[in-house]
């Protein structure tokens, strides 16, 4: 510093450039807050346990309102969304997607890429709200922010023509989400997802499934190239 | 369907069959998941093709008429992750195949196990949950 201070315009500059810098972190070290901690890592390839029935995991019913429950007794496989190769929607993407889907996560997004149609989801995580006129769409509007090491998605907007499950529970444009992806360790993230539906469900309810880190990659689907077997769909409910 | 019964093995236990569920992106709404088959025969077309890889074969009755069979599978991607090739099986392979049969009648199913002609078994579990 000796000599930097002897005739050196440029190290004066650089001086005032990097003091107040150096004023900062000394005051909050000073003050004992510790630095945000960076999200988990959760990039990669995961899939969830396939679950076509979403009771099953939830135990019993949901809480259906008379309006709810008279759709699920008449709701048929048959009519199921991906049966016209349909978009599967955010949760059901996870939960009975057939196929893994991919983890793209940067300080702005969350993004999943399903193998399933090859559709995706988005998860801002910059810190923005909900528009405030929302057209419905096949996968909502999803914002998230992290607590610790769990990110926690917001969902709203979404497309009532999509299914929660292949077993015919159904939703409204008023469903609500709001999901947790919690890193248990480098190959397990606890998933649990809240579904609120004034219409359908008389409150809310979730399920939780594991999520395991999969050893392998995304790969091609497209539900319209050769569909051969929907003329062979039968009703199973009368 | 009973002309084809000397070439159509009830299966005696679906779980022995296969140990994972089957779900194709309709569900199983097309199928009589309860009552397995095996048919036996020729293959005519092997279709690498989404959303569900299609096996053709000439399956024949105890009368020697010849049945045509479509048998559908998983998609490409699924059953490379349970061992399969996109030429794994060509026209002219006497195969075995287990199935479950559409309700609607026809010669037509969803593959459960694949039995090749040098007596390899392919099925269709692939991923580690």
């Amino acid at each position: 510093m000796k000599n930097c201070f002897r005739g050196s315009t440029v190290c004066a500059a650089l001086l005032l450039l990097v003091v107040p810098f150096v004023t900062a972190c000394g005051s909050r070290a000073a003050s004992g807050s510790p630095e945000p901690a960076a999200p988990p890592d959760l990039n990669g390839v995961w899939s969830a346990p396939f679950t076509p029935d979403i009771s099953k995991a939830l135990g019993h019913q949901p809480p259906f309102t008379a309006y709810g429950a008279a759709r699920f007794a008449k709701e048929d496989e048959i009519d199921d969304p991906l049966t016209k190769c349909l978009p599967i929607g955010p949760a059901r993407g996870i939960q009975a997607g057939l196929m893994p889907f991919q983890i793209v996560q940067t300080p702005a997004v969350f993004t999943i890429l399903f193998e399933n149609q090859h559709t995706f989801r988005i998860i801002h995580t910059d810190g923005r709200s909900h528009p405030k006129d929302l057209d419905a769409t096949w996968f909502g509007d999803s914002i998230g922010r992290w607590d610790g090491d769990t990110l926690i998605a917001d969902t709203v907007g979404l497309d009532n023509r999509t299914w929660l499950d292949t077993a015919g529970h159904e939703h409204s444009d008023q469903l609500h989400l709001v999901e947790r992806f919690q890193k248990m360790d480098n190959n397990t993230i606890k998933w649990t997802v809240t579904f609120e539906d004034p219409k359908f469900f008389t409150g809310p309810w979730s399920i939780t499934l594991p999520i395991t880190r999969q050893n392998t990659e995304i790969m091609s689907y497209s539900c319209e190239e050769n569909e051969k077997d929907r003329v062979h769909l039968r009703r199973t409910k009368k | 369907m009973k002309k084809y019964r000397l070439n159509i093995v009830i299966a005696a236990a679906a779980l022995l069959i296969t140990g994972v569920p089957l779900w194709a992106h309709h569900g199983n709404a097309a199928y009589d998941d309860k009552n397995p088959v095996t048919v036996k025969g020729t293959v005519t077309e092997f279709s690498w093709t989404n959303p569900h890889v299609q096996i053709y074969l000439d399956v024949k009755d105890d009368k020697g008429n010849v049945v045509h069979w479509s048998v559908e599978t998983y998609s490409p991607g699924k059953l490379v992750r349970a061992g399969w090739t996109k030429d794994i099986v060509k026209a002219g392979d006497q195969v075995s195949i287990n199935l479950i049969p559409a309700k609607s009648g026809a010669p037509v199913g969803f593959l459960h196990k694949l039995v090749l002609p040098d007596g390899k078994e392919l099925g269709l579990q692939e991923m580690e949950n």
